[in-house]
């Protein structure tokens, strides 16, 4: 045990001695994770701009154009008298919608022709396109029912009985975890996720591959008494408690400071949390077990966790994703976590249906341990030192 | 001056190539990554939503309206429960992400026109997933409703074209623009491939200058024969003192190495990855001299802070997913802090993925992205000056070591 505190301190001691290594630890994931905050605390998207073409500005129209405009959503900002100014607006960002009401609209409702009202929104966003048809179609859908009701009712059918007919089938939605729709609950806990498991990689990673780089893998290895076990596990273990204290912290001020709901099991969380960590550790280590140059499995870590945030399916879910997308994701702890702390955290779950997340992460972490030995072999090699 | 800025750019080419870190930076993740990110999204978009369905009424029609839900694009109905803890196990159990129960009397009630609710129970921590569940019923229902009432009356004798106009007096056309199958591919894709210009450009021009920093300082490097060599440099580029001429030297390099991936990106990519391009050349080009160049001169000017080859790595990759964020696709502009946006202007990926993406993607003219070009332009001035300071700091650590020795 010795060499594991040994090496612990002198780890330490190296930390504490670079002013730049303590911004890199303790300010960029809490930074970065801010920032992600910060770009979606509002959390709900609000008055979207939106432009509007009324050929026909009658009652009706205007009507409808204030239903759209009463929505949370969408802002009628611009009216519009042609086409193309309203292409030209969505072009230039500066609208993300833009509504038409043809010529004689009124005059064909009175008529019984089925008049069509277009509407235009920019799906290359498509989640602000997405929140904006859905919103504007209930709007549209709403006075097309008052519409329907008043044309009835000039037919002499009792108000109540039109405005039943009208809602036959209505929607109970009862919306379980983030009822408010909101962005940054939704994000949060993947994209923090996401910047951690960075770290974790790259600080295994510039930690053991220093050694190398350096020339100092039998200095290290004297200081852990020639055992890999303590060498490794010293140095890991600073940046693990390091990490998982600075995650948790984090998930800490959106919890407690945001408001973001917690439904699970917190010392389930806290555990799951800090084998997250030492399992994403140990997979950077085999990345230096087997090059054995820093620079070489600082591209592989790199690589590796690049695209944790694309794989643990919360912006895109894992199912939709081709088999070869799936297989990769398996290969990533993220991908397991992130489903493991949104269950717990937001969902609620028992803590049952989510061992198996446990066991998916520990089997990645035995992966990347079981190349320890090849560690201590090329850590032996004073061929491989002073690599670039 | 123009004769060294050549030699130091194609000195700063050979290097690129021969550096083995380099390589695998500035050209292999270029097409690495690339590729890979075709992957996820290859099939577009989200469909087929399993979930579970609770049928208390087991009628005709809500056989009708359960066929009806599992025929659309959205949902798939994978299991028929009897009650809900039954459907609340599958749903711990990750079988099903939503479940909807069809209260008893669906068809008494609508039968004798009476309102009647179907209740969705679906969870919204998965947001994609939940609003495909969502779309479905909420759609469905609104056109179940109408089937219904147009029956009714087609049953008094009203004509069936006449009956669907008087259910719905008018029509409401959507018209998705751009990207009208809404594939999740076209939309985050494009935002990557711009992204890893940049990225990787600034991780390989900041390795180059710190490596040139740590020889400098000198350093012990294993030569490709095996055996160990002292470097200790004396000057950053033995053709000229003149930081404007090297950080430009470098800067023509980087960027135009560069110039031929984004060529490769934009113009020969799409026509074997699925997204949408318009080809609309001039002010692609003209947009990605300055984005480029910008690039260039951050990379260098970021060396003031890296004094070590390595550390670039950190902040670049864990930067990526904050920055995506910021250009206004993913999260509206609107609902983004106004101190975040003015902020964000000065990462040269934000302005020019506003410009790129209205360019390659919505068809946007020069004159409607002048705004995004005009800022890259004024990044270029202020990231040369930066690279500029750069180089002098290296220039007076070389000159600390002479008086050292």
């Amino acid at each position: 045990m010795n060499g594991f505190w040994e090496t612990a301190k002198r780890e330490i001691s190296r930390i504490k001695s670079s002013r730049f290594m303590l911004v890199m630890i303790f300010v960029l994931p809490i930074f970065f994770s801010f920032i992600i905050w910060w770009t979606f605390s509002a959390g709900t998207v609000k008055d979207l701009p939106v432009a509007v073409l009324d050929l026909d500005n009658s009652d009706i129209s205007r009507g409808i154009t204030r239903a759209i405009d009463s929505t949370p959503s969408a802002d009628i900002k611009y009216r519009v008298e042609s086409y193309n100014q309203g292409y030209d607006l969505i072009k230039s960002g500066q609208a993300y919608a833009f509504i038409v009401f043809p010529q004689h609209f009124k005059k064909d409702l009175n008529r019984n022709n089925q008049p069509k009202i277009v509407f235009y929104y920019n799906n290359q966003t498509i989640l602000i396109g997405g929140i904006l048809s859905k919103d504007i179609q209930s709007a549209v859908i709403t006075s097309m029912k008052a519409v329907d009701a008043q044309i009835r009712m000039k037919k002499g059918l009792p108000k109540d009985a039109v405005m039943q007919k009208v809602n036959l089938i209505r929607v109970d939605e009862r919306v379980k975890s983030n009822p408010y729709m909101n962005y940054a609950y939704f994000l949060a806990f993947a994209a923090i996720a996401h910047i951690f498991q960075i770290f974790a990689v790259l600080f295994s990673v510039w930690t053991l591959g220093i050694e190398f780089k350096d020339g100092t893998t039998k200095e290290w290895l004297k200081t852990a008494n020639d055992s890999i076990f303590n060498a490794v596990f010293g140095k890991l273990c600073v940046y693990l408690i390091i990490f998982t204290a600075l995650i948790l912290f984090t998930y800490f001020c959106y919890i407690v400071l945001y408001g973001s709901p917690f439904n699970g099991n917190i010392i389930f969380c806290i555990l799951s949390t800090m084998l997250f960590i030492l399992s994403y550790q140990l997979v950077g280590m085999m990345f230096v077990a087997i090059t054995s140059n820093l620079r070489l499995s600082m591209s592989c870590g790199a690589f590796y966790t690049a695209m944790g945030l694309t794989f643990a399916g919360m912006t895109f879910p894992a199912m939709s994703m081709p088999a070869i997308g799936r297989f990769y994701s398996v290969l990533l702890p993220i991908r397991p976590y992130v489903n493991l702390i949104i269950d717990q955290a937001m969902k609620g779950f028992p803590i049952q249906y989510d061992l198996i997340y446990i066991y998916w992460i520990t089997a990645t972490g035995l992966l990347g341990l079981s190349t320890i030995g090849l560690l201590k072999k090329h850590a032996c090699d004073e061929e491989l030192w002073y690599q670039i | 001056m123009v004769s060294n800025i050549i030699k130091i750019c194609k000195d700063e080419l050979k290097l690129i190539f021969t550096d083995a870190g380099c390589l695998l930076v500035m050209v292999g993740a270029i097409f690495m990554y690339s590729i890979f990110y075709m992957m996820p999204f290859s099939n577009q978009a989200t469909r087929d939503v399993p979930i579970g369905v609770i049928d208390n009424d087991r009628s005709a029609i809500s056989r009708e309206f359960i066929r009806d839900l599992d025929a659309t694009e959205y949902v798939k109905i994978k299991n028929d429960f009897t009650d809900i803890n039954e459907a609340k196990q599958e749903y711990y159990k990750n079988k099903i992400q939503a479940f909807i129960v069809i209260p008893k009397d669906f068809e008494r009630d609508i039968k004798r026109g009476k309102p009647s609710f179907v209740s969705t129970y679906s969870d919204s921590a998965f947001m994609i997933i939940y609003k495909q569940v969502a779309t479905a019923v909420a759609t469905l229902a609104t056109e179940f409703g109408a089937k219904i009432e147009v029956g009714t009356l087609m049953k008094k004798g009203v004509p069936k074209d006449k009956a669907i106009k008087l259910v719905m007096p008018f029509d409401f056309v959507q018209n998705p623009l751009y990207n009208p199958i809404g594939s999740y591919q076209n939309y985050i894709y494009p935002m990557v491939l711009i992204m890893l210009l940049q990225q990787t450009m600034i991780i390989g021009a900041c390795m180059i200058g710190s490596t040139i920093r740590e020889k400098l300082r000198g350093v012990r490097y294993r030569e490709k024969d095996g055996s160990v060599k002292f470097y200790k440099l004396n000057s950053v580029t033995p053709y000229s003192n003149n930081p404007v001429e090297i950080v430009l030297g470098k800067a023509f390099a980087y960027s135009g190495l560069y110039y031929i991936y984004a060529m490769i990106y934009f113009l020969i990519f799409p026509s074997f990855v699925v997204y949408d391009m318009t080809y609309n050349i001039f002010p692609m080009v003209l947009i990605l001299i300055p984005y480029l160049l910008s690039c260039a001169f951050f990379g260098q000017g970021l060396v003031y802070f890296c004094s070590k080859r390595e550390v670039s790595f950190f902040i670049l990759v864990s930067s990526s997913v904050p920055l995506i964020f910021l250009p206004g696709f993913v999260w509206p502009k609107e609902a983004i802090p106004a101190f975040l946006n003015f902020v964000s202007k000065f990462i040269p990926f934000e302005p020019a993925a506003d410009g790129l993406i209205k360019i390659n993607q919505m068809g946007a003219s020069f004159s409607q992205v002048q705004k995004d070009f005009w800022i890259l332009v004024g990044l270029c001035v202020i990231y040369f000056i930066c690279a500029c300071a750069a180089v002098k700091k290296m220039q007076s650590e070389t000159t600390q070591n002479i008086e050292d020795m």
